[in-house]
């Protein structure tokens, strides 16, 4: 039998991250122009905490969730449509992002405020990069005008959500054994 | 209570189909959606009417379904109508941007697409439970390996995962429920106070989920998992009405990619 | 036939010991409830019986299995099915078929097997109406009456429960219990962990734990009558053994290994029914005060 590369922990705190993904969508906080949904604080939660491996895996199964029809996705979207759809390209940058942050953190041995923000950060970079490429590319929108309506709404939300992020993770990362 | 996904049980020959058919068909619908242009698109659309009609699907639902992706598609709709070059549709400029026919055209077919590939991954969610999706997302994958995951451990972690949600969703209506009892408050004040009032309503899901997650491996490994390959209750088995329609939209697809 | 061997547990390498040198035998068909105090190694003792926990000193054999032989462990989690506390972290199935084939798909069994385990074992616990229903919609009785059927679809030979009822409502609790005791008839060893002296009561034979050592073990008749050692370890004893023990303290010729409310009425009547005889052949006033 092949030995599994993957264990049993790793699974099961995957999938957990998964669902706390899935529901965190369904959390929102009102702010003063655009409520936020608390799905990206586990993404970034999903990558700080379980690192870049477990974190991708993380969202790779949150992904398949709204792809099987759960109404996951932003906004209460579902299904594979929406992966090839004009904002498809944050699904994938969701496990991208994941992997990124994950793997910058796991760089030190115990990751500052500071360098978990950055990390966070660049991961967002990575799933902002792919959403705007998508949604240029599927709707047919300029650069421009796809950063203008993909990335900029959303930035002072996540910007808070990397922030508490960047602050749940000095207090949990002790409480998970992987 | 919080339903899990779209599935309407039905016994419609569409219900009837094997998962990994009907996973495949929506692909194929997918792929040639992004790849006509109108009269393909009409074509398209006829075909999601017909199978939507034979597995008794209630329009509401379809319309539901349709719902969440309306904001986004209006706003592309508008975006091309107001920014592409063309015949001006209206003698007169609105504003500073008129509305031209290549706008509305290449607007309409953008969004028609994308309303399409949404209808027709919800008809397949609509007759599928979560479970045959599960089993057929397992049996289509298990040639592969997925980020190291084997098909079988991606099943698990799926099947897992829809084990959590139900969970956690009432765990944190229950704890939101209870800080703005407490009346916490989430907009306004500092960044530094912002930050506390999310993290409070984040740090006691997450402990319990943890607790929850130490029991739920000792429990797995109690009754004697292992990551890698395992049996199920039901294997999926391929009929003849399912080879049917696998050959007929493989053979579809094939001639209007050609094409 | 389950058996520890000077069993030593430490959670840490400088923990102090949690089980300590643990010398149990429990035989095939035993019906054994652990009682003790809480924090005194119930549930550490009981993970060692399917492997969950490796002891750290000493060895645990099932059936001449050792649990360190890692070829046996997939073996030993077939024979000995495990129920744990807390229902809803047990289930990993979507719907209630699928949670009750958990166990019979890590073995490798084929679907059609499985199929025939999964039924049988929802129509031992009742629960085969719900059988494609999600589990969340169960009730916390049913969800452990769920788990105890992926239990059962396995055919252990041993069934060992932590608490099981500890979260259950009386009438579901009973339902439960009456289960284990038609289980037990049919054959299957259980091992029970438990807070309620009524349900220590039950079984066959009574394990008695304080500090990670056994301080008794024998009948329930013989351990749950030593109210004082009961009352030692902070554990109450049945409220009707207790109101023996007290008659028989004043006084009065009453046995105290008395664990029902129906023994306690026969008991009584049987005492009532000497002291009125007895109130019949003395002569004087004493008579009124049985009459
Ligand atoms: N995972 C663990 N790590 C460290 N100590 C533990 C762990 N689990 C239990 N303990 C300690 O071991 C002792 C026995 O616990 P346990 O076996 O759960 O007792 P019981 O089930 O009888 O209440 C307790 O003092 C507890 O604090
Ligand atoms: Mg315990």
């Amino acid at each position: 039998m092949k030995s599994a590369k993957i264990s049993l922990r790793g699974m099961v705190y995957a999938s957990m991250f998964a669902a706390l993904t899935a529901v965190g969508a369904y959390i929102t906080i009102p702010l003063q122009l655009v409520p936020i949904t608390l799905q990206t604080l586990f993404t970034n939660l999903a990558g700080a905490l379980l690192g870049g491996y477990l974190g991708a895996l993380s969202q790779l199964v949150y992904v398949l969730l709204g792809i099987m029809g759960l109404p996951v996705f932003a906004g209460g979207k579902a299904g594979l449509g929406v992966l090839l759809g004009p904002t498809g390209g944050y699904l994938v940058g969701f496990i991208a992002g994941t992997y990124f942050m994950g793997k910058m953190i796991e760089r030190r041995e115990q990751a500052g405020f500071g360098w978990i923000v950055l990390a966070l950060g660049v991961g967002h970079v990575v799933i902002y990069g792919l959403g705007a490429l998508q949604l240029s590319v599927v709707a047919h929108l300029s650069a421009a005008k796809a950063l203008a309506v993909g990335v900029l709404p959303f930035l002072p939300g996540d910007i808070l959500k990397i922030l508490v992020a960047a602050f749940l993770t000095l207090k949990l990362r002790e409480l998970i054994k992987l | 209570m919080y339903k899990l996904g779209q599935y309407l049980p039905g016994v419609s020959p569409v219900h009837k189909r094997d998962a990994r058919v009907k996973i495949i068909a929506v692909v194929a619908v997918s792929v040639i959606t992004l790849h006509t242009k109108a009269v393909g698109l009409a074509l398209v659309a006829v075909a999601m009417a017909s199978v939507i009609w034979i597995a008794r699907i209630p329009l509401v639902y379809v319309l539901r379904a349709l719902k969440p992706v309306m904001p986004l598609s209006a706003l592309l709709l508008l975006l091309h109508l107001l920014f592409t070059r063309g015949t001006p549709l209206l003698p007169f400029p609105v504003g500073l941007v008129s509305v031209t026919r290549e706008g509305l055209y290449l607007g309409l077919l953008l969004v028609g697409k994308f309303l399409l590939l949404v209808i027709a991954a919800s008809v397949l969610t609509m007759t599928t439970s979560p479970s045959e999706l599960t089993m057929g997302i397992e049996r289509l994958l298990r040639p592969f390996r997925f980020m190291g995951v084997s098909s079988h451990e991606l099943a698990m972690m799926l099947s897992l995962t829809l084990r959590f949600v139900p969970i956690l969703l009432e765990e944190a209506t229950t704890i939101k429920e209870a800080q703005l009892a407490r009346g916490a408050v989430f907009n306004s004040g500092g960044l530094r106070r912002r930050i506390q009032t999310i993290s409070c309503l984040v740090m006691p899901l997450s402990t319990s989920v943890f607790r929850r997650c130490e029991e739920l491996i000792n429990a797995m490994e109690a009754r004697g998992y292992q990551p890698g390959p395992r049996t199920y209750l039901q294997e999926l088995t391929l009929s003849w009405g399912d080879y049917l329609v696998l050959i007929t939209v493989l053979l579809v697809t094939a001639v209007i990619i050609w094409l | 036939m389950i058996r520890t061997e000077a069993l030593v547990y430490r959670y840490g390498r400088e923990q102090s010991p949690v089980l300590n040198a643990i010398n149990l035998c429990i035989e095939e068909g035993e019906y054994v409830a652990i009682i003790g105090p809480n924090g005194c190694g119930k549930t550490t003792l009981i993970r060692h019986f399917n492997a969950l926990l490796l002891p750290t000193a000493g060895e645990v054999w099932i059936d001449g299995l050792n649990t360190r032989d890692f070829r046996s462990v997939g073996e030993i989690r077939r024979r000995v099915g495990m129920i744990f506390q807390n229902p809803d972290n047990q289930i990993v199935g979507m719907t209630v078929e699928e949670d009750t084939a958990f166990g019979p798909g890590n073995l490798g069994l084929p679907s059609t097997e499985i199929r025939q385990r999964v039924d049988e074992a929802l129509a031992t616990v009742g629960l085969k109406e719900y059988a494609t229903r999600p589990p969340h919609h169960l009730s916390g009785g049913q969800k452990q009456l769920l788990a105890l059927a992926g239990v059962l679809a396995m055919h252990p030979k041993y069934i060992v429960l932590d608490e099981p009822t500890s979260s259950l409502d009386p009438i579901t609790r009973e339902h439960v219990l009456l289960m284990l005791k038609q289980l037990h008839r049919k054959g299957i060893t259980i091992i029970q962990v438990t807070h309620n002296m009524e349900e220590a009561a039950i079984a066959d034979r009574l394990i008695v734990m304080n500090q990670g050592t056994v301080v008794a073990d024998g009948p329930p008749s013989r351990v749950l009558s030593n109210i004082n050692q009961l009352k030692l370890l902070g554990l109450a004893p049945p409220r009707i053994t207790e109101l023996m023990y007290y008659l028989q303290r004043m006084g009065e010729d009453v046995r105290t290994d008395i664990f029902t409310v129906t023994d306690a009425v026969t008991e009584i009547t049987t005492l009532t029914n000497r002291l009125r005889q007895q109130a019949v052949v003395r002569p004087g006033g004493e008579v009124c005060r049985y009459v």
